[in-house]
């Protein structure tokens, strides 16, 4: 009973928390918006040391108010069932009955993250949660869900996450001029990206890897999708783009560096192709201050109100950044290039498969912005996990061997919208307007 | 050209969808048939085991009569993480007078040597990795040659392979004709070596001889002033003397129950 209850709370109350953005965004990522608004609520109480009951309170009356303000874009616009949203129900069952039958057992989810969520459940303060230098805005998420699944659905309560993932494939069709009217071949093909896109293991064991894709997954496809439409893109959608990009840095620490990365490289690419004007004009100056106070949060967080001894939790597992360092560890430059080559054959064949759709889509000129975009972050982003195995202080083989796939697993949207594109540009070409 | 490239695509994309799908579909069958047959506890035993790496049966076996229940005994997993927050309870509170011991043997909680595998990281420096101890009791080295005066060597234990943190700094003696040495901690040395993950600690080595051996004495597991009640297959559960005594005089009869309940684990 009570994971049907949780099933419930999971799909309707980020639902109604995120309803005042649907109109915008479309009810996937309005409802993943309602799971952010509502879990960083959560841990900002939490660490403001609001009592644990208030904060119930207040999470549950932003939600009613939520629901109230965006009623009338349900009755405006109630959802349809069209092949893609079969399609992909269809596959969230079949993700969440992955999730749903397998108590959370991977090494990290348990001591870090699952960890961190019992522990607010426990309401103890900051600096007592499990490595209390991680944010908390999964573990916020999970910890709301335990309270209405009890400890012993964990795994129901888990959902959460996969269905993030769930919310960002389900956007893939809004990068098509009309997404509630692609053909119904461009939609099977779709589906099938959605599905080679879901390695099952990491998408539902509790890492907050794949949460953090999802994520920039959501970002980029509004912020894509306002890069096609140029001078008439939707101020809503940026400002929601940006809000999801923000809360990124409160997912997982590198999620700053990579929302940093999404965004500036967006901003210059939208100036690039719509012009500086068109720019100020589609991008609200809050979003932009809301970025920008979401992305910093976490790093102000841990310097002011984490107080640990000088080599707590484990700190010493980093050299501080120097470029002393870096530079006498340059040597270990070739041994992290040679690992990403050793990568799974499905991730591997995922990004060549990426690189010769970008190739195809390329021919179609209003994909180009959006891939020279979104590669560029990629190479940015494999250029900022080099430092790391520089700075390591863990034995070389054994870090590369346990962290480096699930970062570079970060960058995932990337090599999924690239196939999307070129499946909408080849498959749809004469109902999207072509770049000025 | 484009053609092309949309064909490569599809030829390098199709094997990820037949694998990932088939993964997706059979989990969800799998996913089916285990839901059907087993409750959550027998998925969490299933996962998590009896008393193997995890020992989480075990540990819910000795809590089933536990009288503190908010509090978990002070557990002790070999060199896994820690099962209790595995379980379906929050149990905040710590009773440090009972231990349980997972993946790990009574005699874990006597002094041991460990040689220790030891990496030539220069200049006199040596790295080298060890597993979870509690207490650090005293260093071992052996040095290259013997000579017909003692020698002594100095030695300086960092945290990391770049020196950060000095943990301690020795002076073993090595007597005359000899190529052994040892010196013993009073008091023991902090534990420090848990969580370390794959992180080396580095010694630095001076003197008029070159290192040929390392080892640690350690106490695996702090069992001291504790007495062994229930073993079994490599979990075990101990209790502090002075409280089992008490318990035994004052007959408390939620301990005594207890007591006979865990002694029954087979």
């Amino acid at each position: 009973m009570r994971a049907v209850a949780t099933l419930a709370v999971l799909l309707l109350v980020p639902a109604a928390a995120g309803s005042p953005v649907r109109r915008s965004v479309g009810t996937a990522a309005a409802w993943a918006f309602g799971v952010i608004g509502l879990s960083l609520t959560f841990a900002a109480l939490h660490l403001a040391g609001a009592p644990r009951t208030t904060t119930i309170a207040v999470v549950v009356a932003m939600a009613l108010v939520s629901a109230l303000a965006g009623v009338r874009t349900w009755r405006d616009a109630p959802p349809r069932w069209t092949l893609w949203s079969a399609g992909m129900a269809i596959l969230a069952v079949l993700v969440a009955l992955n999730t749903v039958w397998l108590p959370v057992e991977e090494w990290d989810a348990v001591v870090i993250w699952y960890a961190k969520a019992r522990h607010l459940l426990e309401w103890r303060p900051l600096a007592a949660l499990a490595d209390p230098t991680y944010p908390d805005l999964g573990p916020s998420a999970w910890s709301m869900l335990l309270l209405v699944s009890g400890l012993d659905n964990e795994p129901v309560a888990r959902l959460v996450f996969p269905m993030l993932t769930i919310a960002w494939l389900s956007m893939l069709p809004r990068l098509a001029w009309r997404p509630a009217r692609v053909r119904p071949l461009t939609t099977a093909m779709l589906l099938a990206v959605a599905v080679g896109a879901i390695d099952i293991r990491t998408v539902t064991d509790g890492y907050q890897d794949a949460p953090l894709c999802a994520l920039a997954g959501i970002s980029a496809v509004l912020l894509g999708r306002a890069l096609i439409d140029g001078e008439r893109a939707s101020r809503g959608a940026i400002a929601v783009a940006l809000a999801v990009a923000g809360s990124m840095a409160l997912l997982k620490r590198e999620g700053a560096l990579l929302a940093a990365l999404l965004t500036i490289a967006w901003f210059g690419t939208f100036a690039w192709t719509h012009g500086v004007a068109t720019l100020r004009a589609r991008v609200p100056s809050w979003s932009v201050a809301a970025l920008v106070m979401l992305a910093a949060s976490w790093a102000i967080v841990e310097k002011t109100m984490i107080h640990l001894p000088a080599f707590g939790v484990r700190s010493f597992e980093f050299e501080p950044v120097a470029l002393g360092i870096l530079w006498d560890r340059a040597g270990r430059i070739p041994a992290v290039l040679s690992a990403a080559t050793t990568f799974y054959p499905t991730y591997r064949l995922t990004v060549m498969a990426a690189a010769a759709a970008s190739a195809a889509a390329w021919t179609v000129r209003w994909t180009r912005p959006i891939l020279v975009w979104l590669w560029a972050v990629a190479a940015a982003q494999f250029a900022s996990l080099v430092p790391i195995f520089m700075l390591t202080n863990a034995d070389l083989q054994w870090h590369l061997q346990t962290a480096l796939l699930r970062l570079v697993s970060q960058q995932a949207f990337v090599w999924i919208i690239a196939l999307a594109l070129a499946v909408i540009a080849l498959l749809e070409p004469e109902r999207v307007a072509e770049l000025p | 050209m484009r053609r092309l490239a949309a064909a490569i695509a599809i030829v390098l994309f199709a094997p990820v969808v037949a694998v990932r799908g088939a993964r997706i579909f059979g989990g969800a069958a799998t996913a089916v048939r285990v839901l059907a047959r087993d409750d959550h506890e027998q998925r969490r035993l299933a996962t998590y085991g009896e008393c193997g790496e995890r020992g989480y049966g075990y540990l819910r076996r000795v809590l089933r009569r536990f009288p503190e229940p908010d509090a978990l005994p002070r557990i002790r997993v070999g060199n896994a993480f820690l099962v209790e927050d595995l379980l379906p309870e929050l149990r905040p509170a710590r009773d440090s007078r009972v231990l349980v011991g997972i993946d790990v043997d009574w005699k874990d909680t006597r002094e041991q040597i460990w040689p220790l595998a030891i990496h030539d990281a220069g200049g006199g420096a040596w790295r080298f990795r060890t597993v979870d101890y509690d207490r650090l009791i005293g260093i071992g080295v052996t040095v290259t040659g013997e000579s017909p005066i003692p020698r002594r060597i100095e030695l300086s234990l960092y945290q990391t392979p770049a020196r950060r943190e000095l943990l301690g700094r020795w002076s073993v003696a090595i007597p005359a004709g000899a190529r052994d040495g040892f010196t013993r901690f009073d008091p023991p040395a902090d534990p420090m070596s848990h969580q370390r993950g794959g992180v080396d600690y580095l010694i630095d080595v001076s003197g008029p001889t070159a290192l040929s051996a390392l080892s640690f004495t350690v106490v695996p597991i702090d069992a001291a002033g504790f007495t062994l009640v229930q073993s079994s297959g490599g979990c075990m559960t101990a209790v502090r003397t002075d409280f089992l005594s008490d318990v035994t005089s004052r007959g408390d009869a939620a301990w005594t129950a207890w007591l006979a309940d865990v002694r029954g684990i087979q």
